[in-house]
């Protein structure tokens, strides 16, 4: 069964990441993105059951004091406002460091063996009035993905 | 007379553990470097052991969160030892990621022997860079924490970290600090005020660097005291009247007099 696992930061707590890619992309010399989320994503292959995914999230993968998540669900985001998603993932057959400590990790609370693989990503959502896919593209290329290990993918979300 | 031991916590990723030992036996301990695996395989005891320190570094690269993977592994590989060791009252210390295992393995605040659910966190700079400097830092004057016993001046020592912001879950988890006695350190400015960045390096509420469980014996904190032993070891020892000895120094050797006053 894969799971996909998004962890975000609360609405009161500083999205540090997102706060430092909005202010490069202003360097980019693209002045329409207004905010940034970040989110980072587990995709966990597993032979568990919801419950125990759910103890995986809340024992290892967030922090319950700043962050959020949801299973097999987007975490929320502001919906409203005109945005797009840009996602990053490691391309096939690059080693996930992050995805391998998730296993190690998952030894303590004793459901290791039953993780086949974990793959991690990360999600951005820029919001912005105007903000076109090509610019969005620009952004992802030039300063969210590293295009020799990593694929992005792009997500129109909800255009101005 | 004997010389107390001290564990010096290793696993994948630490980097500090060979200052941190180095700290411990200039202040007349008996320092030993341990691999968690050597615990958690029960070929080391940590009751055998007078003080507990876990140093700073990267411990599992820092991936999820940093200090996360290594505060299961004290919580649920070793929790009834770590439990044990802190509750008899022995010195613990945690400096950098050693500060971010301790809260998020429930050692700290320690409001009960291993809190369950997390009374704080320590997230991301808001800077969001690795802030790595020499910062100021006062001691609190009411705090309980045997580790900064009769500490009264201004320190200086270096911050070296990604992930330095403590955030408490709540107000009243703050309040709980203060009025407790167990907020220890907090960043100022060069004389002595609190400040905004950059003098809090990392946006910490309170400006807080370092804070003490409620018995005073579990200490963390951010900067590392281990990297200013001597006044060589600060870059402007030629151009300040420093004294010989280094503003880190006196916390390693006030919980080695303290561990040999108790086994007296």
């Amino acid at each position: 069964m894969i799971y996909r696992i998004e962890v975000g930061y609360k609405k009161n707590i500083l999205d540090a990441l997102g706060e430092s890619v909005n202010k490069d992309i202003h360097d980019l010399g693209i002045k329409k993105v207004s905010k940034v989320k970040s989110v980072q994503i587990y995709k966990i292959d597993a032979d568990l059951n919801f419950a125990q995914v759910d103890e995986l999230c809340r024992k290892l993968l967030i922090d319950p004091i700043t962050q959020e998540y949801l299973v097999n669900q987007p975490v929320e985001h502001e919906a409203a406002l005109p945005h797009i998603l840009v996602e990053v993932w490691f391309k096939k057959g690059v080693t996930d460091a992050v995805g391998d400590t998730v296993i190690t990790g998952a030894r303590d609370l004793n459901i290791q063996g039953a993780i086949n693989s974990v793959h991690t990503g990360t999600k951005y959502v820029l919001y912005g009035q105007k903000l076109t896919t090509q610019q969005a593209e620009t952004i992802a290329r030039k300063l969210l993905a590293n295009a020799i290990v990593q694929d992005y993918n792009i997500n129109q979300g909800k255009l101005a | 007379m004997l010389k107390p031991k001290v564990l010096i916590l290793r696993t994948a990723g630490t980097n500090c553990d060979m200052e941190t030992e180095h700290a411990f036996r200039l202040a007349s301990g008996d320092p030993r470097r341990v691999h968690i695996n050597e615990l958690v395989a029960k070929r080391e005891v940590m009751a055998s052991y007078d003080i507990l320190a876990i140093p700073g570094g990267f411990s599992y690269g820092d991936d999820i969160a940093s200090g996360k993977v290594l505060a299961n592994e004290l919580r649920y590989e070793l929790g009834e030892q770590v439990r044990d060791f802190a509750s008899c009252g022995k010195p613990v210390i945690g400096i950098c990621n050693g500060f971010q295992v301790l809260v998020k393995a429930g050692l700290l605040p320690g409001f009960t022997p291993i809190d369950e659910e997390l009374q704080a966190t320590l997230t991301f700079n808001d800077s969001a860079k690795f802030e790595a400097r020499w910062i100021y830092l006062k001691v609190s004057t009411k705090n309980k924490c045997l580790w900064t016993k009769g500490i009264k001046k201004l320190l200086t020592l270096p911050v070296a970290h990604g992930e330095g912001k403590f955030i408490p879950r709540e107000k009243k988890v703050l309040d709980l600090l203060k009025n407790n006695g167990q907020v220890v350190l907090q960043y100022t400015d060069a004389k002595g005020k609190s400040a905004g960045y950059p003098a809090n390096p990392n946006g910490s509420v309170e400006s807080i660097a370092g804070i003490c469980n409620p018995q005073g014996n579990v200490f963390g904190l951010m900067p590392h005291p281990e990297r200013h032993l001597t006044k060589y070891n600060h870059p402007r020892w030629t151009r300040e009247k420093l004294g010989e000895k280094g503003d880190g120094l006196q916390i390693f050797i006030n919980a080695v007099e303290y561990s040999k006053k108790k086994k007296l």
